[in-house]
């Protein structure tokens, strides 16, 4: 899960994912070294889509991998701390840190699988190189997604941030704006309605693909692997302590890795997800 | 306490939050006003009863009373385009909070204007007054008092709708208070902001009820 | 009797109620004479304020015509009648003035209404506060008057507009006998000096005896006696007009309020 997961999910699922946690649980063997079965958790979309590719990987490797689908954020950690499921695979590091004080839990990151990726995209103006004094950039207006959007406008060298200003900075820690851009916040779901007015608009994937953007084609720029937002904001493969050098985990995190899976992720999500490189 | 930049931004807040709210609310006049008197007028016990008109404009008050706030601001969008070229920004939200003020100030004005004394009006009538006559003199002359007590309950409804005005970038208190305030933890600004938007409704409502009071010599 | 001023024929009048029609008016048929104070009486539910405000048509009857001066009210246009409504004067029981301007612009309102420039509707009101007793309160607004004073107010604005007739509804009924007998009195005075046709509406028979030259006497809608006012005080021939007079001698314990 990450903070626009959610409504990611809004835009891509187009079929209720079955919550067959119950079922699965009693037939799962908790043993991973035992050769055989990897169970994992995962959101529908795109973490389930993802596995099922891994899982051919694997399959020729001689795993099976049990995927069980779920729409919260909340029994997925839940399961794999008890111990019914392996590993899980939906959330990104600030959500578990959340989670281990809040529950108790000793859940730890095995590796960055993903991350979703904030765009600037095109308004009245086409590239980056004709921005003009006293343009008007449209971004959204919640804590997170407004500061992941001023981040990318500064790794664009559009603006100036005050330093150590990170995934909470506001239009207020704008310290050098050359272009005396005019930073308009708006409402997430806002922004991409306004791209008739403003020179570019700042969006996540799951905003510009409603908006009709491809992000791998129309965006101008995104995040990096090496951003701070795609660093905090990358989706992890997730198991209970002490089951991080699990033969089977192993086997996983490398497929997950594979520039297969790779190729598959650029290949079928046009940019919204994408692959995150340690 | 506060950094310049807060200061600044507060400033910003409480100059955009009068901005929107009075603009708003004095074009949400210019298309109530008439609206409350036509409904009072075309009501069954009004001195030009006409039912089509009267249920016309009862419909369409109520269709646009129930659509929520924030849907008729997306919805308006075109029509904000159209009128201020723009469809964010402080401006442009006085466009949707007009839209959603005037069928209340109509409501309003039909009520205060219906409390007006039947009699008073019978009396115009015998005395030979023109229909604009017993608008502008009795209806309104009589009800003024009703009609600024409206004024400020209206005023307070729009600055609670402005507090949306942050979806198309409107700025104001309210939007200063749910970014910093609720978005990003920030009790002390939200604790700030909701103080001087209650000073400014206790202000308006003060001020209202003044002139009111002033008005009104019935007692 | 001399030729009717005001002539009501076969005014006839149905209101719907929850539980069915109320016939306020059955074919009344009715002459008043120029220069007469007319007096309508009746208990209340008798439609007499119906038949009155039938007179500059508030209320338009079912059927029948009003013919005020030989001119047929119900066939004028709008605009017409409205003109002809500034010379029909009509009191009512609760006073009905503009509660939120003073005495003195309530006096100005029916000369507003004409058009007068403000000099002389100003001059006008004031002399016509003078005639009323109450020039002294041109300044004060009727929540500082009393009932009588208000009912003053009301006659001095009505007569801003010079009418040939004054309809009375009920303007007493609100009112103690004492300041009762002082805007009876007025309107007296007002019908001795400026010849104005007076139709009054009332409950009480006191009113009737008081400046009445003739009267009706009306029940349940429908005409029961007319003629002269003295005549019928004295020998009252309809059941309705011998209780009224019934109820006129033990008036002290009873109120009957129109």
């Amino acid at each position: 899960m990450d903070t626009y997961g959610k409504d990611y999910e809004d835009t891509l699922v187009v079929e209720g994912g079955v919550v067959n946690s119950a079922s699965a649980a009693t037939d799962v063997i908790t043993d991973v070294t035992e050769k055989g079965t990897i169970t994992i958790a995962a959101s529908p979309t795109p973490h389930a889509e993802i596995l099922a590719e891994a899982a051919k990987l694997l399959a020729s490797q001689g795993w099976t991998l049990d995927v069980t689908e779920f729409e919260d954020y909340i029994q997925p950690n839940l399961v794999v701390d008890s111990g019914e499921i392996d590993a899980n695979y939906f959330q990104h590091i600030p959500y578990l840190d959340d989670f281990n004080a809040e529950n108790g839990t000793s859940l730890v990151a095995v590796s960055g699988i993903h991350y979703e990726p904030f765009g600037i995209y095109p308004g009245t103006k086409a590239t980056l190189s004709e921005i003009a004094d006293g343009d008007v950039i449209a971004v959204p207006n919640d804590t997170t997604n407004e500061a992941r959007a001023l981040l990318l406008l500064q790794d664009n060298g559009i603006i100036t941030l005050v330093d150590g200003a990170g995934l909470t900075a506001t239009v207020k820690d704008i310290v050098d704006n050359p272009y005396n851009i005019t930073i308009q916040e708006l409402e997430a779901a806002q922004v991409s309605r306004v791209t008739d007015e403003v020179a570019f608009v700042v969006l996540n994937g799951n905003y510009a693909l409603a908006a009709g953007f491809s992000v791998a084609h129309d965006a101008v720029a995104y995040e990096t692997s090496d951003s701070a937002a795609a660093q905090t904001y990358v989706n992890v493969l997730v198991v209970k302590e002490g089951n991080e050098n699990n033969e089977g985990i192993q086997a996983l995190v490398d497929v997950l890795n594979s520039e297969e899976i790779k190729q598959y992720i650029i290949d079928t999500y046009d940019g919204a997800v994408v692959p995150f490189e340690d | 306490m506060l950094d310049k930049a807060m200061l600044e931004m507060l400033l910003e807040g409480i100059r955009d939050t009068l901005y929107m709210t009075l603009l708003s609310t004095f074009f949400g006049y210019i298309i109530g006003l008439p609206l409350g008197i036509v409904l009072t007028l075309t009501d069954k016990d009004g001195i030009a009863p006409n039912k089509i008109i009267y249920r016309i404009l009862d419909i369409i008050i109520n269709i646009t009373r129930s659509i929520p706030f924030l849907i008729l601001l997306i919805l308006l969008i075109p029509l904000t385009k159209l009128i201020v070229g723009k469809s964010y920004g402080a401006t442009a939200t006085i466009v949707p909070l007009t839209f959603a003020a005037a069928p209340l100030i109509g409501r309003m004005v039909e009520s205060s204007l219906k409390e007006v004394n039947q009699g008073v009006i019978e009396a115009a009538i015998s005395m030979g007054a023109r229909k604009r006559m017993i608008i502008f003199k009795v209806l309104i002359g009589e009800a003024r008092t009703s009609l600024l007590v409206g004024v400020t309950i209206v005023l307070g409804t729009v600055l609670g709708y402005s507090a949306m005005a942050g979806v198309v970038g409107g700025g104001g208190l309210g939007d200063i208070a749910i970014r910093y305030g609720y978005y990003r933890y920030n009790t002390k600004i939200m604790l700030i902001t909701l103080i001087f938007i209650v000073v400014i409704v206790q202000l308006m409502q003060g001020l209202g009820m003044l002139a009111a009071k002033r008005l009104d010599h019935r007692r | 009797m001399e030729t009717a001023y005001i002539e009501v024929q076969k005014l006839s009048k149905t209101y719907s109620a929850k539980n069915g029609t109320v016939e306020a008016l059955k074919e009344i048929s009715l002459s008043i004479p120029q220069n007469e104070i007319f007096g309508i009486i009746g208990l209340s539910g008798a439609g007499k304020s119906t038949l009155v405000r039938c007179l500059n048509l508030l209320e338009k009857p079912d059927s029948g015509t009003v013919i005020i001066n030989g001119e047929d009210l119900l066939t004028l246009s709008k605009e017409q009648l409205r003109i002809r409504r500034q010379k029909i004067g009509m009191i009512f029981q609760h006073f009905n003035l503009l509660e939120q301007q003073t005495v003195l612009e309530n006096v100005c309102f029916p000369l507003e209404i004409r058009g007068i420039p403000v000099k002389q509707r100003k001059e006008k009101a004031l002399q016509l506060l003078k005639q009323v007793g109450l020039e002294d309160k041109a300044k004060a607004y009727p929540s500082q008057l009393s009932g009588g004073q208000k009912q003053r107010v009301a006659i001095a604005r009505v007569l801003a507009n010079d009418p040939d007739i004054l309809l009375c509804d009920e303007a007493t009924s609100a009112l103690d006998p004492e300041t009762t007998k002082i805007i009876l009195n007025l309107l007296k005075e007002i019908h001795d000096t400026m010849g104005i046709t007076i139709v009054i509406i009332t409950h009480e028979m006191k009113v009737i005896q008081e400046i009445c030259t003739q009267m009706a006497v009306l029940h349940k809608g429908s005409l029961q006696e007319c003629g002269s006012a003295e005549e019928i005080l004295k020998n009252p021939k309809s059941k309705a007009a011998k209780r009224l007079l019934m109820i006129k001698e033990t008036e002290e314990e009873t109120d009957y309020v129109g």
